[in-house]
């Protein structure tokens, strides 16, 4: 190759070769506020894998002899109305907000793409079916419908658990009941937040199926599995992803609000809502009671809100910008 | 060049100057209808054409006359409610209509390509461009990856696209328009399919890239030494790549023959209209273009007769009542009882 050439194809360097992952993890982390969003998550499942070993007590422990304490060295954000070290229930209920989240987040992903898909591809009755099961759920509050839900299934879950009890001897735990809650909870939250899911999906695949690319392919003579695996879903992803991603914050806001009321995780289980309804009797004296578990749950919210927008921004190859 | 001479549509002749005597692509009285609301659309109406090996034929008419749906009924890709309900379509001597959909999916970009007419959305957005090259290739020559990615990488250059190793890996949205359409006559002449149908296929791009994209498919065409239909509504383009043109009108063929001659003595009243609608270099500032007068006829309920005599200025009683067959006249045919004195140039 001459000088010339060589200063030539250095005129037209092109980036390094990228896929579109690759791509997308790149943009992700020049986003600050998804920076931010991915920390959080991290951090999240980190606390609510190991919380239990990061502090010396038990988020049960009472202690009568030291109530409603502000921070102090033993108890780094002071203790409850019950004498429970604040920061051990804290942690505790990052368990809680992570498993509701993703739990609830994979049994509506997988509800919704199923149905949504199904009603998509099989058109029909089977669409029709889908999508007014979606509309009826819709029409009523998420939350009214959830704690309807769950009033009504834990007495039934908890025979249902009894009768198994009893047939095979067979128990989770003899004291404490906080995983039926946890059953009722995951339960409630996917029948009423699947539809979001199902309408995206099913949007999406009955756009793209009438887009030119689809056809240009078929005049290529491809296979339908090609078409769905290689085109159809790669090209729905990116909406899907983010909608999980805020689905997430959205699935823990919504467990939070159902114990804040009293139909979710019953005491002694430990939850961000159930804490703030727990101390507000004592705002006005204590404030950093129903402060620290709110702005936690803030934050965490906030985080994946962010980790959501950074990703619509960083999945969309039509929208970024060099 | 190919000359076309028979005198029944139905069976068209030869008449032994044809180098290979056997067309490629044989249509025989082909009907597409769509079934509405508003009563059966009859999008291509007992049409007839033959395309013979190495010439590149170009299919004239207005928007809505029923050219793409011929290039979709030969693909056996037409939309939902649509059907080819009677008819042929010979494909080097196999019926097209009556083939598996697995037969008509190895003919589909192998035997025969299809170039769209929007590179903007006809190419999937999240697949890099090298990709959507070799995966034609990987489906209908049964090549590896590396082997596919090889040949695409050759024919990125072919088709002319700069640094054609660093453009590999490129999405769509990096590539300008006629830069993507020649993407689309990459995947297009990937597989060496014997017949390329081109649904207008510089329709959406700017006149100089027009130029180009033309040219560039010619020469590909000339070395390959494929067949190509050129669906158009630009004369230019016609006189330009072309060497026959057929000229159609609501769903029927009116007028078929060499593009010299149908371009310089048009016999059809439509085709005549059709060419009085181009500017010409001698007409003057202030010029009003010609146009044919009325609209395109509603495909669901067409008149009687000729199909265009509510726009015909020529039109009598026996056009309104009988349809006129395609008849010989010099080099070319047409369907017209009044077919006009030659014009004098």
């Amino acid at each position: 190759m001459t000088a010339e050439a060589n200063t030539q194809h250095e005129l037209f360097a092109m980036p390094e070769q990228r896929s579109l992952w690759q791509d997308a993890l790149e943009q992700l982390m020049r986003n600050r506020l998804a920076i931010f969003g991915v920390f959080v998550a991290l951090l999240l499942v980190f606390v609510s894998i190991f919380g239990p070993w990061l502090s010396p007590y038990d988020y049960t422990q009472q202690n009568l002899f030291r109530i409603n304490e502000g921070p102090s060295l033993d108890h780094w954000l002071g203790t409850d109305g019950l004498g429970r070290d604040m920061l051990t229930r804290i942690l505790h209920g990052a368990r809680t907000a992570f498993l509701v989240g993703l739990i609830v987040t994979i049994g509506t992903t997988v509800l919704g793409v199923v149905l949504g898909a199904a009603g998509a591809f099989l058109g029909g009755w089977v669409d029709a079916t889908v999508m007014r099961m979606a509309d009826i759920t819709m029409a009523f509050p998420d939350i009214l419908l959830a704690a309807f839900i769950s009033v009504v299934f834990r007495e039934k879950v908890l025979e249902l658990q009894l009768q198994i009890q009893e047939q095979y001897g067979w128990t989770l735990s003899e004291s404490n009941r906080v995983y039926l809650d946890y059953l009722v909870i995951f339960g409630a939250l996917t029948l009423v937040q699947w539809y979001g899911k199902a309408r995206l999906v099913r949007g999406q695949i009955l756009s793209l199926r009438e887009k030119e690319f689809i056809e240009a392919e078929r005049a290529l003579g491809a296979s339908n599995w090609t078409i769905i695996l290689n085109h159809l879903v790669p090209n729905s992803l990116g909406p899907l992803i983010v909608s999980i991603t805020v689905g997430f914050g959205g699935a823990m806001l919504s467990e939070a609000s159902l114990s804040f009321l009293g139909v979710g995780i019953q005491p002694p289980g430990a939850s961000w809502g159930e804490m703030i309804s727990d101390s507000l009797g004592q705002w006005r004296f204590n404030p950093h009671l129903v402060l620290m578990p709110g702005i936690v749950l803030a934050i965490v919210v906030l985080g994946f809100n962010f980790l959501g927008d950074g990703l619509n921004d960083a999945l969309n190859p039509e929208q970024r910008r060099r | 060049m190919g000359t076309d001479r028979g005198s029944q549509p139905e069976i068209p002749l030869t008449d032994g100057t044809e180098p290979d005597g056997i067309p490629l692509l044989q249509i025989k009285a082909l009907h597409t209808q769509f079934e509405t609301k508003q009563g059966t659309v009859r999008a291509v109406d007992g049409l007839s054409l033959d395309l013979y090996e190495g010439e590149v034929l170009g299919l004239v008419g207005e928007s809505g006359c029923g050219k793409t749906m011929t290039a979709l009924s030969i693909m056996r890709l037409l939309p939902g409610n649509g059907q080819a309900v009677a008819g042929e379509i010979k494909f080097e001597g196999k019926n097209l209509l009556e083939c598996s959909s697995e037969e008509m999916k190895r003919i589909r970009g192998g035997q025969i390509a299809m170039v769209f007419q929007e590179p903007m959305t006809a190419l999937t957005p999240t697949m890099t461009i090298g990709r959507q090259i070799s995966e034609a290739m990987e489906i209908h020559l049964d090549l590896s990856r590396d082997e596919a990615r090889e040949r695409a990488l050759e024919l990125l250059e072919h088709v002319g696209i700069p640094s054609p190793r660093a453009r590999f890996d490129n999405y769509i949205h990096q590539f300008s328009g006629g830069m993507r359409q020649r993407v689309m006559i990459a995947i297009a002449f990937s597989c060496e399919p014997r017949l390329l149908l081109a649904d207008e296929p510089t329709t959406a791009l700017d006149v100089t890239v027009q130029a180009q994209i033309l040219d560039l498919i010619k020469q590909l065409a000339q070395e390959a030494g494929m067949t190509a239909l050129f669906i158009t509504h630009d004369m230019g383009i016609v006189a330009g790549s072309c060497d026959r043109v057929a000229v159609m009108y609501a769903g029927r063929m009116v007028e078929i023959g060499p593009v010299d001659d149908v371009l310089l003595n048009p016999r059809h009243p439509y085709t005549q209209g059709l060419l009085g609608s181009v500017p010409s270099l001698d007409s003057k500032p202030g010029d009003r273009l010609f146009s044919v007068s009325g609209l395109p006829p509603d495909l669901a309920s067409l008149p009687t007769g000729c199909k265009f005599w509510p726009r015909c200025p020529l039109a009598d009683d026996r056009c309104r009542e009988e349809e006129p067959m395609l008849e010989q006249y010099g080099e070319s045919q047409a369907a017209c009882w009044k077919v006009m004195p030659l014009r004098v140039e």
